[in-house]
């Protein structure tokens, strides 16, 4: 149970630990994700502004030229013609802007005639272009669409490779217009002139460029520069459109786009720490709660394990743990019984509990009693009692209030010991009780027996015998009134001595059925089974308690078969002479029935009244020493309250059981059983009993013959 | 105040007996006995008794509560009652003599002595008065 639920904790705490992993390292590679989406858009932006400026310097360069050769196409198909001074100050202007020109060139009827500079371009001069194919390409391109044409890098013929923008000229006007070709203007730039450098931005590489021209359909008309695979790399691109060209730029950063921004092992590792920090501390937490809930685990199968009730309450007095011990003591569902619940409220489900009709009256006011104890633990005083739980059981309460301010209860099951103290002091009230009732019931025949002895240890104060000392001393006696006086002194006399006689014999008997008692407590009451006609026994009681029920006006009959019985012949006659003086006792009027009967092996003797009953539950009270059903100042009957105590004991003595079925009202019947004497006992008893009977005739005859003899020796003398 | 006449009430044939024995041999009373409680409350506005004598266990009604009964009536309030009795606890003892009982009297008593008890139990309640 505790390694269970310290496992659960442990689970809990590692899917805590994951699942604030699983966040951290999605957090992280959110932000990698957008930090090189960043970075990605920054190399964009640098990449952007990059083919930005080199468009604006194409676009430049390319307007500059177009105006430049425009300028001298005018100059040269005009009338005047251009001579060569025009062509060195108008090539010398483009020259200072663009030191990546190498040379301009006009060539009517498409051979050089002039060039500037001349220097390092004169191999230029007399060139005819349709003798060179590559040079002649572009040239007829820029006849045919009647537009300059920027055409390269293709090899000079001064040396090395360039561009070459040729713009044709038409004599009668400009471009379409022009009714007759007249020529070509060419201004060479250097292979490394058209495009400069790329400028370094920060932390982005420098861009990889490539230039291209383009239809207006968006064709490729020709790769001018850089790598034509550039434009598959997804590059940032730029159009330009000048001196009736178009030409497309596009840009990558060297070494292509970043996979990851410089910062992503950074942000990685920071967020790796991050989250080892995190899946430790929650892993170190765990560590902990586990050890802490096993703690607090061992301490509640502790506490859980006590025999006696624990409970616990905050400062506000509401419940944090209570055992099942509580919950049983009280009858509180183990579902109430929660962390939370106010003690005030657990007394109250402990009333619904037991006010549910499964309580007596009395043992309702116990729990009233527990309710008042709550208000006494809110109040945090360690009161300690005893209180007596519904089920009969005593607890003993015992509280304290730690330093905090909790309350800790404990609740004993002090039944045991309560009962043990309870049967203590019954027995001590049973035997103040017994010893009052002995007092009181010897005292009673003892004041009839000293009363009357009094009067006849004072005989002359009798009235009856002053009057005849009276007439003893008359003159004349009268010797008739004498006589009578001496009679009705007689029989007072005689009355008198009956009446001690009969209390002697009450007190006696008082006294036997104490002994018997004390005998049957310490275990010494024997019997001395013989083999004895039952039915003799019982027909002799009934004889002689016959007048005893006639003066209460009662039938007193025997119905009994003959019954030979294994039982001592004193003890059974004490038995059934209790139970038959019981019933005269206790029966006002009607018929009291004694049967004897065989039933198998056993013999059944009954003693049935018609008198006042016993109630049912009172059956068992009546067997128990000293006790009569009532006990009361105002009971009807006198008695110690042993006679069935003993007689019982008699019964089990023979192995047999003495019972009782009785109505109220209607009557008793006290049955018990004996064993029946076997063949061979009786066969022994007859055989004694003839021998005794013989040695008594013997004896007899003894003694009549020595009476015999007396009389012969009397006669003879 | 002379003596004259006790209500005597004891469920003992032999108590009752002996009680009318001694009073009658050694004392000048007109002494009126019942068996029980019930049939002395019913007799003892006839008998108009000035003492009464009773026994403490009696079938049906009680000593002390037939002379709890009688004392409710008018004339009666003060009238003195004396206990015979055989519970020698002297709590019993002690219990009526709280309770304002004349005297009370152990069982065995001494039959020659009884009549002259009650008559100093008499004078004696008398003088207290």
């Amino acid at each position: 149970m505790i390694r269970k639920f310290a496992r659960n904790i442990s689970h809990s705490y590692v899917t805590f630990a994951v699942a604030v992993s699983v966040i951290c390292l999605s957090v992280g590679f959110v932000l990698i994700q957008r930090d090189n989406a960043y970075y990605v858009k920054g190399q964009r932006a640098a990449a952007g502004a990059e083919i930005r400026r080199t468009a604006n310097e194409l676009r430049e360069k390319l307007f500059g030229m177009g105006l430049v050769a425009e300028r001298l196409g005018t100059l040269a198909s005009s009338a005047e013609g251009v001579s060569r001074d025009d062509l060195e100050q108008i090539a010398n202007q483009l020259l200072q802007h663009h030191g990546e020109v190498i040379s301009v060139a006009i060539a009517p009827d498409l051979v050089v005639t002039h060039v500037s500079p001349l220097k390092g371009n004169e191999r230029v001069l007399g060139t005819k272009y349709w003798q060179i194919p590559s040079q002649f390409a572009g040239i007829a391109r820029a006849f045919r669409s009647q537009a300059p044409v920027f055409v390269g890098p293709i090899t000079l013929v001064q040396g090395g490779k360039g561009y070459i923008l040729r713009y044709p000229v038409f004599k009668a006007g400009k471009y379409a217009k022009a009714g007759k070709f007249w020529g070509v203007v060419s201004i060479v730039v250097s292979e490394r002139g058209l495009v400069s450098a790329p400028v370094t931005d920060g932390a982005f590489m420098p861009a990889r460029l490539a230039l291209r021209e383009v239809r207006a359909d968006g064709t490729v008309q020709q790769n001018l520069f850089g790598d034509p695979a550039i434009f598959r790399e997804n590059p940032v691109t730029e159009h330009v459109s000048v001196v009736g060209g178009h030409w497309q730029i596009a840009a990558v950063p060297v070494g292509g786009w970043a996979a990851s921004s410089p910062n992503s092992p950074w942000i990685a590792a920071a967020v790796g720490l991050v989250t080892l920090l995190l899946a430790s501390a929650i892993l170190i937490i765990r560590h902990y709660a586990v050890k802490s809930h096993e703690t607090f685990n061992v301490l509640s199968h502790a506490i859980e394990s006590l025999e006696e009730g624990f409970l616990l309450f905050d400062r506000d007095n509401k419940l944090l743990m209570a055992n099942s011990r509580v919950a049983e003591y009280y009858r509180i569902p183990a579902d109430k019984l929660v962390p939370g619940l106010p003690y005030d409220e657990m007394v109250r489900h402990a009333i619904r509990r037991q006010s549910a009709g499964e309580v007596v009256e009395g043992q309702a006011t116990e729990v009233l009693t527990s309710d008042a104890e709550a208000e006494r633990m809110a109040e945090a005083e360690a009161a300690d009692g005893v209180q007596q739980l519904v089920d009969g059981r005593w607890l003993k309460t015992s509280n304290a209030v730690t330093p905090e301010g909790y309350t800790v209860g404990v609740r004993f099951d002090i039944s045991a010991q309560k009962s043990a103290q309870l049967a203590a002091e019954a027995a001590t009230r049973q035997q103040s009780e017994f010893l009052s009732t002995v007092s009181h019931e010897l005292r009673t025949p003892l004041t009839a027996i000293a009363g009357r002895a009094a009067f006849l240890a004072k005989t002359h104060n009798l009235p009856v015998s002053k009057k005849l000392m009276a007439a003893i001393q008359k003159d004349a006696p009268d010797m008739a009134e004498i006589a009578q006086l001496a009679q009705d002194q007689f029989d007072g006399i005689s009355g008198q001595g009956q009446r001690i006689i009969a209390a002697s014999d009450l007190l006696l008997s008082l006294v036997n059925d104490l002994l018997d008692w004390a005998k049957a407590e310490g275990s010494e009451l024997k019997v001395t089974p013989e083999v004895i006609l039952a039915n003799d026994v019982a027909v002799n009681i009934v004889d002689e308690m016959k007048f005893q029920a006639q003066a209460k006006g009662l039938s007193l009959i025997c119905m009994c078969a003959p019954a030979r019985v294994m039982a001592d012949p004193a003890r059974l006659r004490q038995v059934i002479y209790n139970l038959v003086g019981n019933a005269i006792k206790f029966t006002p009027k009607g018929t009291i029935t004694v049967t004897v009967r065989n039933k198998g092996q056993r013999v059944i003797i009954g003693v049935e009244d018609t008198g006042v009953g016993i109630a049912q539950e009172n059956i068992d009270m009546i067997f128990e020493r000293f006790k009569q059903v009532d006990g009361s100042d105002t009971r009807s009957f006198g008695g110690f309250g042993l006679g069935l105590t003993i007689a019982r004991k008699i019964v089990e003595l023979h192995g047999g059981r003495l019972t009782v079925t009785s109505k109220v009202g209607e009557g008793s019947r006290f049955e018990f059983d004996l064993p029946k004497a076997s063949a061979a006992a009786s066969a022994a008893a007859a055989k004694a009993a003839a021998k005794a009977e013989k040695a008594a005739k013997d004896a007899a005859a003894l003694e009549q013959h020595r009476s015999d003899e007396t009389s012969l020796q009397s006669a003879a003398s | 105040m002379q003596l004259k006449r006790i209500l005597h009430a004891d469920d003992d044939p032999d108590i009752r007996d002996i009680v009318q024995m001694s009073l009658d041999f050694f004392g000048d009373f007109e002494l009126t006995q019942f068996p029980d409680g019930a049939s002395a409350f019913a007799a003892f506005q006839d008998v108009k008794p000035q003492l009464l004598l009773l026994d403490y266990m009696m079938p049906g009604m009680t000593g002390p509560e037939l002379w709890q009964e009688i004392a409710k009536h008018d004339g009666y309030q003060k009238i003195p009652a004396i206990f015979l009795t055989a519970k020698a606890e002297s709590s019993v003892s002690e219990v009526l003599m709280l309770k304002g009982a004349a005297a009370v009297i152990l069982k065995p008593f001494s039959p020659d002595a009884l009549a002259d008890e009650i008559n100093k139990i008499w004078e004696s309640w008398n003088a207290r008065r």
